[in-house]
């Protein structure tokens, strides 16, 4: 979700191992190299007009009868639904973005909502690009000090010569 | 050994600018370095952009199956 031109390499790589991508950005911040370099385009922008204004309300909140303190309280995003056509509904639920929660008590200061089964619709995309990145001679490379150096000591105590 | 230089925009007004950097860069490639360049975009009066730093995490990514020890310089 970006549409910084320097990433346009790596949408290239992607493509050359036989992963789609998609690039995700509004147009006006969208490179014409990335958007030549990928396979598809979303546009963010008519998804960004769905949503609100966050409006921020300052609260006096009295700790203990004398402490003052000033709190932000973000009001919880509101967009309708049923405004979106099945494309736009795909999308926005392709983006992990959910309706946010509603609590029903007091001095909730910020709401959250994230459900967790929604917001990670494609889990297996991330573990395959980096298997991609490992599975190449069945060496990851993770521990990568001292292997030339245990050679070097390995040889070196055969040939008698002190390391 | 890769060297990665970020050229001048393949633009006229970058053209001298550009032709000296190619230049470098032959001498470099005949001298045995691997040399990979990325077209720059220009950015303000007199200055142009020419970021190779995803270009060269990608490829150390890559090369980090292969390799034990890499070593950056700039």
């Amino acid at each position: 979700m970006t549409g910084d031109a320097d990433f346009a390499y790596l949408a290239i790589k992607l493509r050359r191992h036989g992963i789609r991508v998609e690039v995700a950005s509004v147009a006006q911040n969208l490179g014409h190299i990335l958007k030549s370099a990928a396979n598809d385009v979303i546009d963010l922008a008519p998804l960004f007009r769905t949503f609100e204004m966050m409006k921020v309300e300052r609260t006096i909140v009295l700790h203990n009868g004398n402490h003052r303190e000033a709190i932000d309280r973000a009001a919880p995003v509101n967009f309708d639904r049923t405004a979106l056509n099945r494309d736009q509904l795909q999308r926005l639920d392709r983006l992990g973005v959910v309706d946010a929660a509603v609590i029903d008590r007091q001095s909730a200061i910020t709401v959250i909502g994230i459900n967790l089964n929604e917001a990670f619709p494609e889990p297996n995309v991330a573990p395959a690009v980096i298997l991609l990145g490992l599975d190449g001679r069945g060496n990851d490379r993770i521990n990568a000090n001292n292997h030339a150096i245990k050679m070097t000591r390995a040889s070196s105590s055969d040939s008698g010569v002190a390391p | 050994m890769v060297v990665y230089a970020g050229l001048p925009p393949a633009i006229p007004t970058w053209q001298e600018e550009r032709d000296k950097k190619n230049k470098f860069m032959y001498w470099l490639r005949s001298n045995g370095f691997m040399v990979v360049t990325k077209d720059g975009a220009p950015a303000e009066e007199g200055h142009y952009k020419a970021n190779v730093d995803v270009m060269m995490a990608i490829d150390a990514l890559e090369l980090s199956i292969e390799i034990g020890l890499m070593s950056l310089s700039s």
